[in-house]
C-alpha cells in the first residue's frame, strides 16, 4: 500500500516565537490507514495537524523546517489550494467551524470556493451529509444543533471535498458523550464506505483504542511512542494520556502466571470474553472480595430541594420544562457528581443552587434561606459557583486581583482580602502567581485562578461546572485532586461532568438527572450499579464497571477500578 | 404651576448663551460635516491625504485575509449586540441617548484592529439601527462615513500606542480624543437638522452639547479599559501591527 | 425569538422580490417615516410599511410583540418631553412644569408612528429576506465578498455573542458582583471597574474566536481576494413593478410635503 503521508524530519516555529514546537516528526501513514495522536497538552499535536493540512505556514505563517508529503506534493512548494483538495480537517470546537445560515450552505462552502457546478455541489452535500448521518438537515440552521450535530456538519464540510486525507483535531473534547459517540460513529462509517485516510487527535483513549490502526504519542514536540494500540498503551506509563481501564487491568495481570493470557485486551468485550475463558480454563468461581460501600454521617442538609420545577422561556413560544418535580437534599461535606446528558436539567438544577435561577414552583432553601428572597449576589456568600469557561470570568491583568474580586464585591477589609487570597492561592497551588496576567496562563491555570477566587469568598458550598472539558488526562486529574482537597477541608463540593471515569475516581455520591428529573441518587457504587436505569438515561458507566457488570456471576460488587478488579479478581475462589 | 424656568433658575442663561451661538455653530458644523464625509469617501476609495511632509493624496491598498474578515465579522458582531442590547439609555427617542457601550466599541474597535476594526465601526451601526429598527436617512450615511473617518483617526493617532504605558500614549490619546468626541457629538445634530428630525436651533444645540458632555464624562474609563484590551489583543496576535501580512502598503 | 434569525419563508411573492427592490422599499419607508411630523400622515406612513407585513405573510404578532411596547414607550416620552422644548401652539393640559400643546401631542404621537414604522419595515424585511439573499443582493450590487461575507458570519455570530454576554453577567454575578449596589456615587466611582468586569471577559471571548475561525476560513478553500463565481439574481416583471409603485407612492408623498401638508413648522 502506498503513503499518502510522508513527513521527515518535520520543525516547526510559530511566527514570532523562537520556539520549536515541532522538534524533528518522521512519519509515514498508508493510505485507507486510522492514525490516532496522543499527547499532553503542549505536545504539538494541533501544531502537526496544521503543518500535515498546509495551513502551517500558509494560512498562520512561522517557519517550517524539514518536508511534508501529501500525496507526491510538497506542501511548501505547492499553492494552498492545491493541497487543499486533498486534505480535509475539522478542529475542535464546533462554533467556529460552522459558517453559513444553514447546514447544506455550511457544507457546500468548500465546494463553492472549488467553483464546482451547482447541481454537482448540491449531489455532493446530499452525499456527505448522509455520510455522516444527518440526512434532512439541510434547512436547519447550524446554532439551533447539538455539539455532536454541529461537529458532524464540519465533518461532512471536509468530506463533502472528497478528500484523500481526513484531519481531525480533537473533534469530540467539547461533546458531551451521546455527540462524542455521534462523531466516533461517524468516523468508523468513513472507513466503511470509502478509503479515506484518517489522522485524530483525541485524549479520549478508549474510543481511539477501538478505531485506530496505529497510535502516536507526543511529548514536547517529538513522537515519543508509536505502534499498534495494544503494544502502545501497554508501554505508555507516565506519558500524560489515559491508559483505558482494560488496558490498565493487564498491567496489572501481567505479573501473575494465572492470567497471562489476557494479553491486553482494547475493548470491554474482548476483555469480557478473554476473562471468562480464563475462569472457565481456571475453573472459578465468585470472588469472596467485596467493597463495601461506607455509611456516611448526615446532618442536617445544607441544600434542600422542594417540588422544584422550572420552565425557560415561560409564555413564549420556546417555552421548555428543565426541570420537573426536583425534590433532593446535599449534606455538608458531600462530593457529588451530577451527571446526565446535556438537556437533562444539571446546569439548571446548579444554578438554583447559587440564586442564578429563581424557581418557577416549588423552592430550594440554602442554608435556611429561600433563594427566591435572596438576590444570587447574597447566596455566593454561601455557595460558589464555577463556569465551565474560566475566560468568562477573568477580566484583571494580575492574578492576585482577580482573586480579590469576589472578596472585594463582599466589602471586606484590604487585610481580610490579603488573607484570603493569599489562603486561595496556596489552596489551589498557585503560590507565586499573584503578579502573573491570567490571560497569559494555560487552560488548567487559568481554570484555578477561576476557582481561587470563588474560594476566596469562603463558600460553604462549591459548585464546578465541567472541570476537565477541554484538558488533557494530567490536567483534568490535577484539577480533581484539588477538588478533593477542597472537599477534605469540610466544604460540599458539587461537580458537574460527563466524564465517567473521573466520577467513578472521585464522587462519594452521584446523582443522574435525564429530562428534568433525578432518576438516581445514592452512592457512586450502587449508582453506576443500576445499568438498565443508566441506558434510560443514555449514561454509560467506565469501561471497568461494564467488565465487571458483563462478569457479574464472578464479580459480588459494582467495580470502580482497575485496582479493584484487579482486587476480586486474584480473589476468586476455585470451584468446589 | 411652576414652569421649568422656575424649577431651573439658569435655563433663561443656557437658552440665550446657546442661541447667541448656535447659528455660526450650525453652520460651522454643516460644513464640517460634508468636509469629514467627503474625507470619509477618499478614505473608502482607497486614498489618503499626505500632510508632512509634502501635501498630496497617496494611494494605500491591503489584502483582506481570513485573519482580519473573522476580525471585521466579529467586530461588527459585537457593535451589533452591544448596539441593541448594551443598556442605551434614551433621553429624547432617536434624539437623545446615552450609549456608553456602543461609542465606545466604535473606537476601540479601529484602534485596536486598523482597517477590519474601522470597516466593522462603519458597519455595526447600520446593522443593528436597521435589525432593531431605529433607522433614519441621516444615519444610513453618517453612520458609515462618520464613524468610517473618526474611526481612522482613532487608528492613525491612537491606534500608534494604546497600550497606555507611555507619556506618548496619554498625550496621542487626549489630543486625538477631543477631536473624536467634539465631531461624533455634534456633527450629527446639524444633519438631524436638515432632515427636519430635530426642531431648529436650540435642539441641535442642546443634542450636541448634551452628547459632548457624555463624552468628557466618561474619557477616563477609556485609558485603563483600552490597556487591557490591547492587552488581549497582542496576547492573540491580534493587534493591528501584528495582523499579517502588513497591508498597509502605501502606493505614492 | 432571536432577531438574527427571523427569516420566515412564506412563500409569497414579496419574499420572492429581489433582495435589493427590498432594501430600495426599505429605504423609501426610512426617507417616508421621517418626513411627516403631523400624526395624521406619521400613522398613514406606518400602515403603508404594514401592508408590506400583510402582504408577505409574516406572523404580525412577533412583530407586535417586542418591538411594539418600544413603539409606545417612545410616543410617551415624546409626549411628555417635546413640549418641554417647543414654543407655540395651544396649551391642551397642564401638569406642574409638564404643558402639553396641541403640537407637542401631534409631534410626540408622529413620533412613536414614525419609529413604528421603521421598526416594523425592518422586522417585515429581515422576515421575507434570508441572509444568502442578502448576501447575493449586496454581491450585486458590486459589495466587495469580504463585506458581504464578513455581515453573514456577523449575523451567524451574533446570537452567539450575546450568549457570551449573558454567561458573563452570571459568572460575575457568581462572584457577588453588583452593578446596581451602593450609593449613586460610589455607583459612578465604580463605573470603570464594572465596565471592564463585562467588557473584557466579552472581548477576551470574541478574540479566541477570531484566529480559529480564520483558520477554518483557510481551510475551506475561501480566498478573499478571489471571489467565487456564483449565480447572478435577475428582476423580473414583479420586482419591476413592486418598484415602479413603491417610487409612485414615495414620489406622491414628497410632494404632499413640499406642498407644506403633514408638516408643523416648529420653534424651539
Amino acid at each position: 500500500m502506498t503513503d499518502v503521508i510522508e513527513i521527515r524530519n518535520l520543525r516547526y516555529t510559530y511566527a514570532g516565537s523562537e520556539d520549536l514546537v515541532l522538534k524533528g516528526i518522521d512519519l509515514a501513514v498508508r493510505k485507507g490507514e486510522i492514525v490516532g495522536v496522543m499527547g499532553p497538552t503542549g505536545a504539538g499535536k494541533t501544531t502537526l495537524c496544521l503543518a500535515l493540512s498546509g495551513l502551517a505556514p500558509h494560512s498562520i505563517g512561522g517557519k517550517i523546517e524539514g518536508e511534508v508529503v501529501i500525496s507526491g506534493m510538497k506542501t511548501t512548494e505547492h499553492e494552498y489550494a492545491d493541497v487543499a483538495r486533498k486534505i480535509g480537517i475539522v478542529f475542535q470546537d464546533p462554533e467556529t467551524q460552522l459558517f453559513g445560515m444553514e447546514v447544506e450552505e455550511d457544507v457546500a462552502l468548500r465546494l463553492v470556493n472549488m467553483e464546482l457546478p451547482e447541481k454537482e455541489i448540491e449531489e455532493r452535500v446530499k452525499s456527505a451529509l448522509h455520510m455522516v448521518r444527518l440526512d434532512g438537515f439541510e434547512k436547519r440552521f447550524p446554532y439551533s444543533l447539538s455539539g455532536g450535530e454541529k461537529q458532524r456538519v464540519g465533518i461532512a464540510g471536509a468530506l463533502a471535498a472528497n478528500p484523500e486525507i481526513l484531519i481531525l483535531d480533537e473533534p469530540t473534547s467539547e461533546l458531551d458523550p451521546i455527540g462524542k459517540r455521534e462523531v466516533f460513529d461517524a468516523i468508523r462509517a468513513l472507513r466503511e464506505l470509502r478509503e479515506t485516510t484518517i489522522v485524530v487527535v483525541e485524549h479520549n483513549s478508549d474510543e481511539l483504542a477501538r478505531i485506530a490502526d496505529r497510535i502516536l504519542v507526543m511529548k514536547e514536540g517529538k513522537v515519543v511512542l508509536e505502534g499498534e494500540a495494544r503494544d502502545v498503551f501497554s508501554r505508555v506509563g507516565d506519558l500524560g494520556v489515559r491508559i483505558p481501564d482494560v488496558v490498565q487491568l493487564g498491567n496489572l495481570l501481567r505479573t501473575r502466571d494465572e492470567w497471562t493470557e489476557y494479553d491486553y485486551p482494547l475493548t470491554v468485550e474482548d476483555a469480557s470474553h478473554i476473562l471468562s475463558t480464563i475462569i472457565q480454563k481456571q475453573k472459578y468461581a465468585s470472588t469472596t472480595s467485596e467493597i463495601g460501600t461506607p455509611e456516611i454521617e448526615r446532618e442536617e442538609p445544607i441544600i434542600e430541594v422542594k417540588d422544584l420545577w422550572y420552565v425557560y422561556g415561560r409564555g413564549t413560544e420556546e417555552q421548555t420544562t428543565a426541570l420537573r418535580e426536583l425534590n433532593l437534599e446535599i449534606y455538608q461535606g458531600d462530593l457529588m457528581a451530577l451527571i446526565g446528558q446535556n438537556g437533562s436539567g444539571k446546569t439548571t438544577l446548579a444554578k438554583h443552587f447559587n440564586g442564578l435561577l429563581k424557581p418557577t414552583k416549588g423552592s430550594v432553601i440554602v442554608e435556611g434561606l429561600d433563594t427566591k428572597k435572596i438576590p444570587a449576589t447574597r447566596l455566593a456568600e454561601i455557595v460558589g459557583y464555577c463556569f465551565q469557561n474560566p475566560d468568562h470570568q477573568i477580566f484583571n491583568t494580575k492574578v492576585w486581583d482577580e482573586i480579590a474580586f469576589g472578596p472585594r464585591n463582599l466589602f471586606l477589609t484590604e487585610k481580610e482580602i490579603r488573607d484570603r487570597v493569599s489562603e486561595s492561592l496556596q489552596e489551589v497551588g498557585l503560590k507565586g502567581y499573584e503578579n502573573r496576567n491570567p490571560f497569559f496562563l494555560g487552560k488548567g491555570e487559568r481554570q484555578k485562578v477561576a476557582v481561587a477566587s470563588v474560594l476566596a469568598m469562603y463558600p460553604k458550598v462549591l459548585v464546578i461546572d465541567e472541570p476537565s472539558t477541554g484538558m488533557d488526562w494530567k490536567d483534568s486529574i490535577s484539577m480533581m485532586e484539588l477538588v478533593k482537597k477542597i472537599n477534605q477541608t469540610g466544604k460540599t463540593v458539587i461537580f458537574i461532568t460527563h466524564d465517567m471515569n473521573l466520577v467513578a475516581k472521585y464522587a462519594r455520591r452521584v446523582i443522574v438527572m435525564a429530562e428534568g428529573k433525578v432518576l438516581l441518587d445514592g452512592p457512586t457504587r450502587s449508582v453506576f450499579g443500576q445499568e438498565e436505569t443508566l441506558r434510560k438515561a443514555f449514561i454509560k458507566p467506565p469501561e471497568i464497571t461494564q467488565l465487571s457488570h458483563m462478569l457479574r456471576d464472578y464479580f459480588k460488587s459494582t467495580v470502580l477500578s482497575p485496582d479493584e478488579a484487579y482486587d476480586g479478581l486474584l480473589h476468586l475462589s476455585p470451584m468446589n | 404651576m411652576v414652569s421649568w424656568e422656575e424649577l431651573f433658575p439658569w435655563l433663561p442663561w443656557l437658552y440665550e448663551s446657546m442661541e447667541t451661538v448656535r447659528d455660526p455653530m450650525f453652520y460651522l458644523h454643516t460644513v464640517a460635516c460634508f468636509i469629514l464625509l467627503a474625507l470619509a469617501v477618499v478614505l473608502i476609495a482607497g486614498r489618503e491625504i499626505q500632510i508632512f511632509p509634502k501635501p498630496k493624496v497617496v494611494r494605500f491598498h491591503y489584502k483582506w485575509t481570513a485573519r482580519m474578515v473573522a476580525l471585521y465579522a466579529l467586530g461588527t458582531a459585537i457593535g451589533t449586540v452591544i448596539y441593541g442590547f448594551g443598556g442605551m439609555f434614551w433621553i429624547m427617542p432617536g434624539i437623545m441617548s446615552v450609549a456608553f457601550f456602543t461609542w465606545y466599541m466604535l473606537w476601540v474597535l479601529p484602534v485596536l484592529f486598523g482597517w477590519p476594526g474601522i470597516w466593522a465601526a462603519a458597519t455595526m451601526e447600520i446593522l443593528a439601527a436597521v435589525i432593531f429598527g431605529w433607522v433614519n436617512v441621516p444615519l444610513l450615511y453618517l453612520a458609515f462615513a462618520y464613524d468610517f473617518f473618526l474611526g481612522w483617526w482613532a487608528w492613525k493617532t491612537v491606534g500608534r500606542d494604546p497600550s497606555f504605558r507611555t507619556v506618548k500614549s496619554w498625550l496621542l490619546f487626549l489630543g486625538s480624543y477631543s477631536v473624536y468626541a467634539f465631531f461624533q457629538s455634534f456633527g450629527w445634530g446639524a444633519q438631524y437638522v436638515w432632515w427636519g428630525i430635530i426642531p431648529l436651533p436650540v435642539m441641535f444645540m442642546t443634542r450636541s452639547a448634551f452628547n459632548i458632555i457624555w463624552y468628557y464624562f466618561f474619557i477616563w474609563i477609556y485609558p485603563p479599559l483600552t490597556a487591557v484590551l490591547y492587552t488581549l489583543a497582542t496576547r492573540y496576535r491580534l493587534f493591528w501591527k501584528q495582523i499579517e501580512p502588513q497591508p498597509y502598503t502605501r502606493v505614492v | 425569538m432571536s432577531v438574527y434569525r427571523l427569516y420566515v419563508d412564506k412563500g409569497t411573492f414579496i419574499h420572492r422580490l429581489h433582495p435589493i427592490v427590498k432594501i430600495v422599499w426599505l429605504f423609501t419607508i426610512v426617507v417616508l417615516a421621517w418626513t411627516f411630523n403631523r400624526w395624521e400622515y406619521a400613522f398613514v406612513i406606518f400602515l403603508w410599511a404594514l401592508l408590506y407585513a400583510i402582504l408577505s405573510r409574516v406572523p404580525l404578532k412577533k412583530i407586535f410583540g417586542t418591538a411594539f411596547l418600544f413603539v409606545i414607550w417612545t410616543a410617551i416620552l415624546s409626549i411628555i418631553l417635546w413640549p418641554a422644548f417647543l414654543r407655540g401652539g395651544n396649551v391642551v393640559f397642564e401638569w406642574n412644569v409638564f404643558r402639553f400643546t396641541d403640537i407637542g401631542l401631534s409631534v410626540g404621537i408622529a413620533y412613536g408612528f414614525r419609529i413604528g414604522a421603521c421598526m416594523v419595515a425592518a422586522l417585515g424585511w429581515l422576515m421575507t429576506t434570508s441572509q444568502r439573499e442578502l448576501i447575493e443582493g449586496l454581491a450585486d450590487v458590486r459589495v466587495p465578498y469580504q463585506f458581504s461575507f464578513g455581515i453573514m458570519l456577523a449575523l451567524r455570530y451574533a446570537p452567539l455573542l450575546l450568549g457570551e454576554i449573558g454567561r458573563v453577567r452570571e459568572a460575575q454575578k457568581s462572584r457577588a458582583f453588583n452593578w446596581n449596589r451602593g450609593s449613586v456615587k460610589r455607583r459612578i466611582q465604580a463605573f470603570a471597574e464594572n465596565t471592564r468586569v463585562l467588557v473584557v471577559p466579552v472581548f477576551n471571548r470574541m478574540l479566541s474566536s477570531v484566529n480559529q475561525i480564520a483558520l477554518c476560513l483557510d481551510s475551506k478553500g475561501c480566498d478573499f481576494s478571489k471571489p467565487p463565481k456564483r449565480r447572478k439574481l435577475r428582476f423580473n416583471r414583479f420586482d419591476k413593478g413592486f418598484l415602479a409603485v413603491t417610487f409612485c407612492v414615495t414620489a406622491f408623498f414628497l410632494a404632499l410635503r413640499i406642498m407644506g401638508y403633514g408638516w408643523i413648522t416648529m420653534l424651539a
